[in-house]
């Protein structure tokens, strides 16, 4: 998953600062060390949520999501019995709406070798590696309100486009997409531009009144 | 080539998030701060707890060193590594890093190595032991003994 730039960093630097409301926020933590949770508690109740629901395994979590319409769900990739990299697996095929397409972040300390690629293909919106500072923690929860990334279904996957940026199928594949465009560029359709008509779009104009 | 699906959704937290009030991430970065230092003491607590249940397994891990006993460690290290640096104890996460990659390493080529694990141990007491009386250079020299302890153990076993 390509990590994006910071949220925060992308803010305009003049003009009053945006303001995030995650007061009315439902957001569902998932973590089964008690330490953990009370650290995620504080920091979501820090961003201004109010009474973040709990869940100490996916059993709890997938309970919760069953009778609770949810914004966001933050997720410890290791629990007891079902990881958290199988209960977002669980959420986006779950079908049960809204939540089936929450934005979701999974958390995690340590990844084996061995769950690399269940993280990749669990189809959570961002995966954040513990340990967890409140900086890193906002930006990618901006991050995550502000994106327009469309959800992607097929055989091996169900979640959010992972493609961050358009830059075509991967290298030496036709794409399966119907806007995956070749790689090679084909002959021109239409007649090139006259120098004269380049010149023109790159000549600086006055604004109109 | 199985056929893929775009699904356009409406984005639930965006919605949420531009209501009137709310906080500036400058202000909700404060929010969150001193909310964890408020636990900070109950983080150092925890370190110790943990530090000591680590300990304890190491001990058994000598006579019994079962998948199930690796796997209670990697995850007492595991929790070690979101829990310390809260407690300001980064040096004790990044060491506790390193147990879960050695552990991690043990799995993947079904080596084991007691010594290895205990190396780990004492790097961990001898962290946070030392806090912040040990300087940075040195911090980082405990650190890289024990990556180069998991590289030489990943490494004869491959």
């Amino acid at each position: 998953m390509t990590e994006p730039a910071s949220a925060a960093n992308q803010a305009p630097s003049t003009g009053p600062k945006p303001r995030y409301n995650l007061e009315n926020a439902k957001v569902l933590l998932v973590e089964p060390n008690q330490h953990g949770l009370e650290i995620l508690v504080q920091i979501f109740s820090g961003f201004g949520v109010r009474n973040p629901l709990r869940a100490a395994n996916a059993e709890e979590a997938m309970a919760i999501v069953k009778k609770t319409e949810l914004d966001l769900i933050v997720c410890e990739a290791q629990l007891e019995g079902t990881d958290g990299y199988d209960f977002v697996h669980w959420l986006r095929r779950c079908k049960i709406e809204p939540n089936t397409y929450a934005a979701t972040i999974i958390i995690c300390g340590h990844t084996q070798i061995s769950k690399v690629q269940k993280a990749r293909d669990c189809g959570a919106n961002f995966i954040v590696a513990k340990p967890l500072t409140p900086k890193v923690m906002i930006d990618r929860v901006v991050w995550v309100a502000r994106e327009n990334r469309a959800f992607i279904e097929c055989e091996s996957y169900l979640g959010p486009d992972r493609r961050f940026h358009s830059i075509g199928p991967p290298p030496n594949t036709e794409g399966r997409r119907a806007d995956d465009l070749p790689l090679e560029v084909g002959d021109a359709v239409e007649p090139n531009l006259s120098q004269d008509d380049i010149d023109q779009m790159l000549q600086p104009k006055r604004k109109s009144k | 080539m199985s056929a893929v699906k775009r699904i356009r959704v409406p984005n639930r937290l965006a919605a949420v998030v531009r209501k009137p009030g709310g906080k500036t991430i400058a202000e909700a970065v404060a929010g969150a701060e001193a909310n964890l230092e408020a636990i900070r003491d109950d983080c150092v607590a925890a370190v110790d707890a943990l530090l000591a249940a680590m300990g304890e397994l190491t001990t058994v891990l000598k006579a019994m060193p079962t998948a199930e006993n690796q796997t209670r460690l990697y995850e007492l290290a595991d929790e070690m590594i979101g829990v310390a640096p809260i407690a300001h104890m980064p040096a004790v996460g990044a060491a506790a890093f390193s147990v879960c990659e050695l552990i991690d390493a043990f799995a993947e080529t079904s080596a084991w190595n007691w010594e290895a694990v205990a190396v780990h141990l004492n790097g961990l007491k001898l962290l946070r032991a030392m806090g912040d009386q040990i300087d940075e250079a040195a911090r980082e020299q405990v650190l890289d003994g024990l990556r180069a302890v998991v590289r030489r153990v990943g490494a004869a076993e491959a």
